[in-house]
């Protein structure tokens, strides 16, 4: 079956006219959903509930005011809450002067997808649900209680809970509910820095506009439960780590807050690998040196940790007491793009590798050219059936957003790469580097070409919007017509970068 | 559970009160179905008009995908999960 925005709308075909009340359905947006029932945002008591001056962390210590932690509706009377003659209910005086505590506040929702594919069928609710092709890309907590997890291979996972129902997954569809989701986080944050599933809200000076942290993240949750039917868990902290940290402890569907003086509490028994920049290699390191919570990493010092992991070593030391400076940035230049995939049935087959790449990297040049951004770097990966990976990056010489200009330095990268007589498992190219369009030096004597060339891409960008993105299929990825199903967004591939 | 792609116009009664759209009813292969329930619904805004999705559930307990266009108002009928 044709997918739908490709088939040309004739009378006959007698589509329904959504009934037009006042003026047409143009007013109709994204309708709210009955809640299911009231957030459950009690704040832990160890988080929460504290009367204590807190260590600003850039500089001036500040008061904070009693922090009204108990379920319910109260508000929390926030430091510096309430300006002269607002009548708000912080009775906190202001102080002008006085530097804004940093706060952020880390939202995450809970078990993404397979929330979403409960929301959309109700028959999968307190069912054990997988999301994912070949591994878990995420599960519900029905599926997490008996032992599944994410990045679990399904042949293991269906062993395990041989009732789970698996779903392939829908990501543009799981796009859509978090942009709903980070919407809402912009409408309490100046600056928000989203992931897939995930988002750092700067409330760093906005207690004015939307009280204390706890009660803005109380409204926000309630807000996208409303919206969306999800749940979300909060943790508000003095810096984006602690934030998420605390966070973690109160999933799924809670908020707890720490406070910058109880960091160094709370960071000693946790296990090192919560630590950001720890990941499976270090942690291995460190547990070979009997190292296994922050408590003990501490002692190693900044000399031994550089010593062990470079430079990251010194700035894992100051994490591991709770100090992390990374600012929340709204990211408006992407650091990469990248689109990748598994075979569907792993290949060695030249014309159906050149035609993935092609296609991923179409995919990838037309979001580029979306975001106004043009690329510098070009990076191929690719993961053979026996699981050894390799990759490689190339720049241009000048960043370009054309697809054959990409997809050419990608085939180089490809070549140079696929060099075993072992089929692929995995393709994937990223890019990055980018400048914006706009600021890019025009070239001296081309520019009508360059001229023609942009305008050629903007057409079909406009065709793909309107029609989908199968609708143009270039070159070699017409190979992959009639071995991959196609929809609305173009061919349907088997791992669509559902985590990235 | 099994997914089937329908992928056709279908004709639907719906209620614009608000600013916000509901299905009620859409009929397919000339059986009214009453839509019982919105299980969800999410707007997709990547390309120039948004397009506004539904998953209902139908008075035989089917759960269906509808899509309202928001260029043309045109409603499609997208896939339906049955049991089993």
């Amino acid at each position: 079956m044709p997918p739908k925005d490709r088939r040309p709308r004739h009378d006959d075909e007698a589509p329904a006219r959504a009934p037009c009340a006042d003026g047409g359905a143009s007013r109709a947006d994204l309708p709210s959903t009955a809640a299911s029932g009231p957030a459950q945002d009690a704040p832990r008591p160890s988080a929460t509930n504290r009367t204590a001056p807190v260590r600003a962390e850039r500089g001036a210590a500040v008061e904070r005011g009693a922090e009204h932690g108990a379920p319910g509706p109260a508000p929390d009377h926030e430091t510096r809450g309430a300006a002269p003659g607002s009548g708000g209910a912080a009775a906190a005086p202001w102080r002008g002067d006085a530097p804004a505590t940093p706060t952020v506040l880390h939202v995450d929702i809970d078990a993404f997808f397979a929330a979403i594919e409960q929301q959309r069928d109700p028959r999968l609710r307190g069912r054990p649900v997988i999301v994912g092709a070949g591994v878990i890309a995420s599960c519900s907590y029905e599926a997490r209680a008996r032992g599944l997890k994410a990045g679990m291979p399904l042949s293991e996972a269906r062993r395990l809970c041989p009732e789970a129902v698996v779903i392939a997954g829908h990501a543009q569809v799981y796009r859509c509910f978090a942009e709903a989701i980070f919407e809402r986080c912009r409408a309490v944050s100046p600056a928000v820095e989203t992931y897939l599933d995930e988002a750092y809200c700067d409330l760093t000076g906005t207690e004015r506009l939307h009280g204390g942290p706890l009660a803005a993240a109380r409204r926000l949750k309630a807000e996208v439960l409303e919206a969306t039917g999800l749940t979300v868990t909060c943790g508000v902290g003095p810096n984006r780590m602690l934030a998420r940290l605390i966070g973690k402890t109160a999933k799924p569907d809670g908020l707890a807050r720490i406070e910058a003086h109880e960091a160094e509490a709370f960071l000693t028994a946790q296990p090192v690998e919560r630590l950001p920049g720890i990941g499976h290699a270090h942690a291995r390191t460190l547990r070979s040196m009997n190292v296994r919570t922050v408590g003990e990493l501490r002692a190693l010092g900044p000399e031994v940790l550089a010593a062990l992991f470079g430079a990251p070593g010194r700035l894992i030391h100051e994490r591991a007491f709770g100090r992390d400076t990374a600012a929340v940035q709204a990211r408006e230049v992407p650091l990469s793009i990248s689109r990748e995939t598994s075979f569907h049935r792993d290949t060695a087959d030249r014309a159906e590798l050149e035609g993935m790449l092609e296609y991923l990297a179409g995919r990838a040049c037309r979001t580029a050219r979306e975001l106004g951004l043009r690329p510098r770097t070009v990076a191929v990966r690719l993961r053979y059936t026996d699981g050894e990976r390799a990759a490689q990056a190339r720049s241009l010489k000048v960043p370009s957003d054309a697809d054959p200009v990409v997809i050419g330095l990608a085939r180089d990268l490809l070549g140079r790469l696929f060099t075993r007589r072992v089929a692929l498992h995995h393709l994937g190219l990223a890019l990055s580097g980018f400048v914006p369009a706009a600021a890019e030096q025009g070239a001296l004597f081309d520019e009508a070409e360059a001229g023609r060339r942009a305008a050629l891409y903007r057409a079909f960008d406009g065709v793909r919007r309107a029609y989908g993105h199968g609708v143009l299929v270039s070159g070699r990825a017409l190979h992959l017509r009639g071995r991959l199903e196609e929809d609305t967004h173009g061919f349907v591939l088997r791992t669509p970068s559902l985590t990235k | 559970m099994r997914q089937e792609l329908l992928d056709h116009a279908v004709p639907v009664r719906a209620d614009f009160q608000g600013g916000v759209v509901t299905p009620v009813a859409f009929r397919r292969h000339g059986r009214e179905h009453r839509v019982v329930r919105v299980n969800a619904r999410w707007v997709d805004r990547a390309g120039r008009h948004p397009r506004f999705y539904f998953s209902v559930t139908d008075e035989s307990g089917d759960v269906y995908q509808l899509q309202l266009h928001g260029a043309d108002l045109v409603w499609w009928l997208d896939s339906v999960v049955v049991e089993g």
